[in-house]
């Protein structure tokens, strides 16, 4: 499913923020707010995948069509 | 999409290390504005990622599984609020690296608004002018009466040699510079010019002053004792050194450091100014200020330049130039002019300003600068200091002082940088760091002494052999007289 790539990609992006030159308490506030983003795309991604099309299984009515 | 900031969150590259709060902050703004465009970049993928799961949740298909329906709608539901935080992110990351890269400008901004305010309002001129001189006159006539009153000798000679010498301890005499300059920008073209180019500016009067008489660099028969430069405190110990050696003026201290695999790196460590005057036998004065400031040849550079080829520092080995206020500027103008005649690695300014002339690549350049500093911002480069291969390093004045908040004059003192050198020491120890052509200790600082007497003395410690030298510029008629040329002066 595209929308289980676009997720991939903004973890990926998200992940990438996170090596900037930049240490100080501030820093450590933003790489906070980073991992939970990252989690959080990550969470979802999991759960996309989880009930696409590429789990055997998950669209039991939808093989039955076929 | 590139990895580049958009437009709008451009910031100038270089590095800041911010030491003026409780933590050290180290950061690089156009890596920090690159984080905030990848946010923004990360948000827009996630409303892609919205409209696929629309679509698919609104498949026929999928409705017979409503399991994976209700999944998928409470997934996009969850990546709305996850763009939206993303996109916040990336507002403040942007932000952020906005204020870092005009962080170090404070200092800057409040030296450019007495050039600004008196370009502004013409009537203040006059007054400005005044406030120089008259800066000096009270000093002087302070002098007299204290040397009267205590027994130091109340001539006037002796009460100006003590006044030079609280103007150039503290900083005050660069501060008074700064008035004069403005008193210049203000006389500009149209009175009162929206934009000055201070470097024109400096040019300008320092060509209008005319040319100091001839200076040589003489080597000076004692050195003081030093530890191996392994930091920036040590650094920041020779530059101190250089400004207060045995009462001279232009004492240029060059140490040579061999190591225990027997690699030789050179520090190199130039006083500020010390001197009100224009053309006096001093060479670290308002001439050599105005040169280096306008971009034009100046002696103390080839002082420096010459005290490098009398010490013997090879084309190959790594050097670290250093000094405070103008000699700041001037170890930024040797870095220049040396081109590939000698291999410099690192420039260490102590509130200095920047020269018109880049930086050549391949040298690092670290300016320590207090937040409440006047002087380093006489260039006129109020918001615009961080630079490739510029390590902006800034303290706040205020947490190294016992008494009251220093003022711009107080914090271009020297001790002041001296305890910011100790506290970047730290910042880089706890990150690994190190300026590149500085000797690497092993195991703590340099020993006792144990090397040669006379014009170069020395110590042994676990960074190796160190042995230091030092060098007089100076305009003296008679030592001029007595030293076969070396330069001219500066046109």
């Amino acid at each position: 499913m595209q929308a289980h790539a676009d997720l991939l990609a903004a973890h990926d992006l998200v992940v990438a923020a996170g090596t900037a030159q930049w240490t100080g308490p501030a820093a450590d506030r933003f790489h906070e707010r980073l991992d939970e983003a990252a989690t959080a795309v990550a969470a979802l991604a999991g759960d996309v995948a989880a009930v696409g099309p590429a789990r055997p299984g998950a669209f039991p009515a939808a093989r039955a069509l076929r | 999409m590139s990895d580049t900031p958009p437009p709008g969150c451009s910031v100038p590259p270089g590095e800041l290390i911010d030491l003026s709060g409780a933590a050290p902050v180290v950061v690089t703004p156009e890596d920090v504005a690159r984080a905030a465009a990848l946010l923004g970049r990360a948000a827009d993928r996630l409303r892609e990622a919205i409209v696929h799961l629309l679509r698919a949740t609104a498949d026929p298909l999928r409705l017979l599984d409503p399991g994976s329906t209700a999944t998928l709608a409470w997934d996009q539901a969850r990546a709305v609020v996850l763009a939206e935080q993303l996109d916040r992110l990336a507002t403040c990351t942007t932000a952020t690296a906005r204020a870092y890269a005009g962080a170090d400008d404070d200092g800057a901004r409040l030296a450019g608004t007495v050039g600004s305010a008196l370009g502004d309002h013409p009537a203040l001129l006059l007054p400005a002018a005044l406030l120089a001189v008259q800066g000096v006159g009270t000093l002087l006539g302070a002098e007299l009466v204290a040397g009267r009153l205590t027994g130091q000798g109340g001539s006037v000679d002796e009460a100006w040699t003590r006044t030079k010498g609280v103007l150039t301890e503290d900083g005050r005499a660069a501060v008074l510079t700064s008035l004069l300059a403005g008193v210049v920008q203000g006389l500009g073209p149209g009175v009162a010019p929206p934009q000055v180019d201070v470097h024109r500016v400096a040019a300008g009067l320092r060509l209008a002053t005319g040319s100091p008489p001839p200076a040589v660099t003489v080597p000076l028969d004692e050195a003081p004792q030093l530890p191996a430069p392994t930091g920036l405190a040590q650094v920041a110990g020779a530059v101190h050194a250089a400004a207060t050696a045995d009462g001279r003026t232009g004492v240029i201290l060059v140490q040579r450091t061999v190591g225990p695999d027997g690699a030789t790196s050179w520090l190199v460590a130039i006083p500020g100014t010390q001197s009100g005057g224009f053309g006096g036998d001093t060479v670290t004065d308002m001439s050599t200020n105005l040169a280096l400031d306008g971009g034009l040849p100046d002696q103390m550079t080839s002082a420096v330049l010459d005290a490098m080829a009398q010490a013997g520092i090879g084309p190959d080995d790594p050097v670290v130039l250093a000094g405070h206020s103008q000699g700041g500027m001037t170890a930024q103008s040797v870095a220049v002019a040396a081109g590939t005649a000698y291999s410099i690695r690192s420039v260490v300014t102590f509130g200095s300003p920047t020269i018109p002339q880049p930086m050549p690549s391949g040298v690092r350049l670290f300016a320590l600068e207090q937040q409440q500093e006047a002087v380093n911002g006489l260039d006129g480069a109020a918001g615009t200091r961080t630079a490739p291969g510029v390590v902006v390093i800034r303290g706040d004045a205020a947490t190294a002082a016992t008494g009251p908040t220093p003022g711009p004059v107080a914090a271009h003192s020297m001790d002041g940088y001296a305890a910011l050198a100790r506290k970047a020491d730290e910042a880089f120890a706890a990150a690994d760091r190190q300026v590149p052509g500085l000797p690497v200790a092993e195991g703590g600082p340099g020993g006792a002494a144990s090397g040669p007497s006379g014009a170069a003395s020395g110590t042994a410690g676990p960074a190796g052999q160190v042995t230091t030298q030092a060098f007089q510029a100076t305009r003296d008629p008679a030592v001029v007289a007595a030293t076969p040329p070396t330069m001219s002066a500066a046109p």
